[in-house]
C-alpha cells in the first residue's frame, strides 16, 4: 500500500495491463507515469525514478483482523474477483480448492536500508515466535499467527513496520541479496 | 515440425494471462500508455502500447457487523492514526489497485 501524496500532488492510480519482472504495474492520472507495484517507484513516464512512500499494512483473514480491531470499517466494491479463503493453508503444502495458488513459498518480505530479509511462513510456523532480531541496526520483531494466516513486523516501540507477504521467487526478485531465514 | 504440438505453449501463457490480469477491463474508462513492459508474465519487454483501466476512487466502506464476509477469506488491514480499515482480497483481485482515503490520508492499496 502506497501513499497517494507525492512531493505536493495527489496522484490517481489506475490498473494497467502490463508486467516488469512480472509484478503489477499502475499508472497515474496526473502524470501518465508507470509505476511498479513491488518496487514501489515509476519505472517509466515523467516521474521516472521517483519512489512512492510506503504505508504498512497486515495481511491476514478477516477474522483476525476484525479480533484485533472490532471497530473497523471494510471496503465495499460491487464488482468481485477471485475470493482468497485459505480455509485449509498449511504452510509448505499446495491448496487444492478455491483460491488455488500455490502458498509453500508465501513468507514475509522485509528491507530496512540495505537489509532486507525474507521468512518464509512454513518457517515460522514451526518457530517459536515471536522471533527478536536485528536488521540494518534496529530491533525487530516477527510476529507469526497461524490462525490469521499471517506475519507481520513491529520495530522496537511495537510499531508496524513495512512489510509484504510475497512468494520468494517474487520477493527475491526485487531483493536478491535477501537473507532467506531458517529455523 | 509438429504444427499438432506448437500452439498449446502459447494458449497456455494467453490462459494464465487472463487468469492473473485485467478483472478490471469492464470497469470505467479505457486508454492507453506507451511504455517498455512485458505483455504478459514470462514475456520479455518490449515497447508497447499498454491499456489501463480506470479503477474506483473513494469507494463505499460499511463497519465490521455490516460487512458480508467469510472468518477466513484475506484482507489487506491497515491502521491510520488510529482509524482502521480492510480492505477485501476479493474487491482488490477484481481491481487490482484502488484510490481512497483514510483520515488525512490519501492512499493506494494494491494487489
Amino acid at each position: 500500500m502506497y501513499a497517494r501524496r507525492q512531493g505536493g500532488q495527489e496522484l490517481t492510480f489506475d490498473f494497467a495491463s502490463g508486467l516488469v519482472d512480472n509484478n503489477l504495474l499502475i499508472v497515474d492520472r496526473e502524470t501518465e507515469s508507470v509505476w511498479s507495484q513491488l518496487a514501489g517507484q515509476s519505472i517509466g513516464g515523467p516521474m521516472e525514478g521517483t519512489p512512492l512512500e510506503s504505508i504498512p499494512t497486515m495481511q491476514t483473514t478477516w477474522k483476525f483482523w476484525r479480533g484485533k480491531h472490532p471497530d473497523t470499517r471494510v471496503m465495499v466494491l460491487e464488482r468481485e474477483g477471485r475470493r482468497y479463503v485459505y480455509q485449509d493453508f498449511e504452510p509448505g503444502t499446495r491448496r487444492s480448492s478455491e483460491g488455488d495458488h500455490d502458498v509453500s513459498t508465501v513468507g514475509l518480505g522485509l528491507a530496512l536500508g540495505n537489509d532486507s530479509r525474507f521468512f518464509p511462513l512454513r518457517e515460522l510456523e514451526g518457530a517459536k515466535a515471536p522471533l527478536s532480531l536485528d536488521v540494518d541496526g534496529q530491533s525487530v520483531t516477527i510476529h507469526f499467527d497461524a490462525e490469521g494466516l499471517t506475519a507481520w513486523a513491529t520495530d522496537a516501540s511495537g510499531e508496524l513496520l513495512m512489510t509484504v507477504l510475497a512468494y520468494e521467487s517474487g520477493w527475491l526478485t526485487f531483493f536478491p541479496d535477501s537473507q532467506v531465514w531458517t529455523r | 515440425m509438429n504444427s499438432a504440438r506448437l500452439p498449446k505453449i502459447p494458449l497456455l501463457v494467453l490462459l494464465l494471462a487472463i487468469v492473473a490480469g485485467p478483472a478490471a477491463a469492464q470497469d470505467g474508462q479505457e486508454r492507453t500508455v506507451r511504455a517498455r513492459v512485458q505483455p504478459r508474465p514470462g514475456a520479455p519487454v518490449e515497447m508497447m502500447e499498454m491499456q489501463v483501466h480506470e479503477v474506483p476512487v473513494n469507494p463505499e466502506s460499511v463497519a465490521a457487523a455490516a460487512a458480508d464476509l467469510e472468518d477466513t477469506e484475506i484482507v489487506l488491514g491497515v491502521m491510520i492514526d488510529g482509524l482502521p480499515m480492510a480492505y477485501p482480497i476479493r474487491y482488490l483481485a477484481a481491481v487490482e489497485v484502488v484510490n481512497d482515503v483514510v483520515g488525512d490520508t490519501s492512499l493506494a492499496p494494491t494487489w
